[in-house]
């Protein structure tokens, strides 16, 4: 399995009206290194918390902040076995056919 | 009532969407990353499919999550719950639990930090406080 070792967070923006930009979490740009631990988890805890049955469930810091990062695993390895499944096939982009054929592992792996 | 019923679930769904959007854009930076790195492209639809799969494995993760604390007689998730949602694959529980070990280490220096800086405060704060003191005695 391939795993990214390095992490990248970056710094928040948005305020409520801008649900789509703002609420980006931990995720992007790995050359903006400043990290805002403190609300690198928005994004993952509104996710969570969708899905929760009961409403006395929270979710602590640190859990939040493995959450995030286990999430971006994911993208990112999604990403990069369907481009290893697009080199292998001698292909310039990735299509969807390459993603169709690495999900089945990808979701055993996870 | 029935009005009322179908309002929440407009907004409920529209929430939802919002989400999702801001999952696709996510998931669209972390992919150009990766695009830029191994010099492929990706199609949109990819990029779309990736971000739908991703959001509705956040459906399991939290459902999983919930119910591993509740198993464990807690209304708060932890960092035992993630660590056992990881275990299918050994890399991948291995670096969580790296991970884990990091964040912990940054909490602890973190303490570290504020608890010094907190004396530091108080020492500043009482050298005067006892000169006033030796000064009202005399």
């Amino acid at each position: 399995m391939i795993l990214v070792p390095h992490t990248f967070r970056s710094p928040w923006m948005g305020s409520r009206g801008r649900v789509a930009e703002g609420l980006v979490g931990n995720l992007v740009c790995g050359k903006r290194e400043r990290v805002c631990r403190n609300r690198a988890g928005e994004l993952v805890s509104k996710l969570l918390h969708l899905h929760f049955k009961d409403d006395k469930t929270k979710v602590s810091g640190d859990a939040l902040r493995l959450m995030a990062e286990l999430l971006k695993i994911f993208v990112v390895e999604a990403a990069i076995r369907s481009i290893r499944q697009a080199q292998a096939e001698d292909l310039a982009q990735v299509d969807v056919e390459q993603l169709e054929k690495v999900l089945p592992q990808l979701l055993l792996d996870f | 009532m029935e009005e009322e019923k179908d309002a929440e679930e407009q907004q409920r769904l529209s929430y939802q969407q919002r989400l999702k959007a801001a999952v696709h854009y996510t998931v669209g930076c972390l992919c150009e990353e990766v695009a830029l790195d191994k010099e492929m492209q990706f199609s949109k639809q990819t990029i779309a499919a990736i971000s739908e799969v991703t959001f509705q494995q956040c459906e399991n993760f939290a459902k999983d999550l919930e119910m591993f604390a509740r198993h464990a007689k807690r209304s708060t998730i932890n960092t035992e719950d993630v660590k056992l949602l990881a275990r299918r694959s050994n890399s991948l529980l291995k670096y969580i639990t790296e991970k884990n070990e990091d964040i912990a280490q940054f909490n602890l220096e973190r303490k570290a930090k504020k608890k010094k800086k907190l004396e530091d405060e108080n020492k500043n704060s009482m050298e005067p406080a006892e000169a006033g003191v030796v000064e009202s005695e005399n």
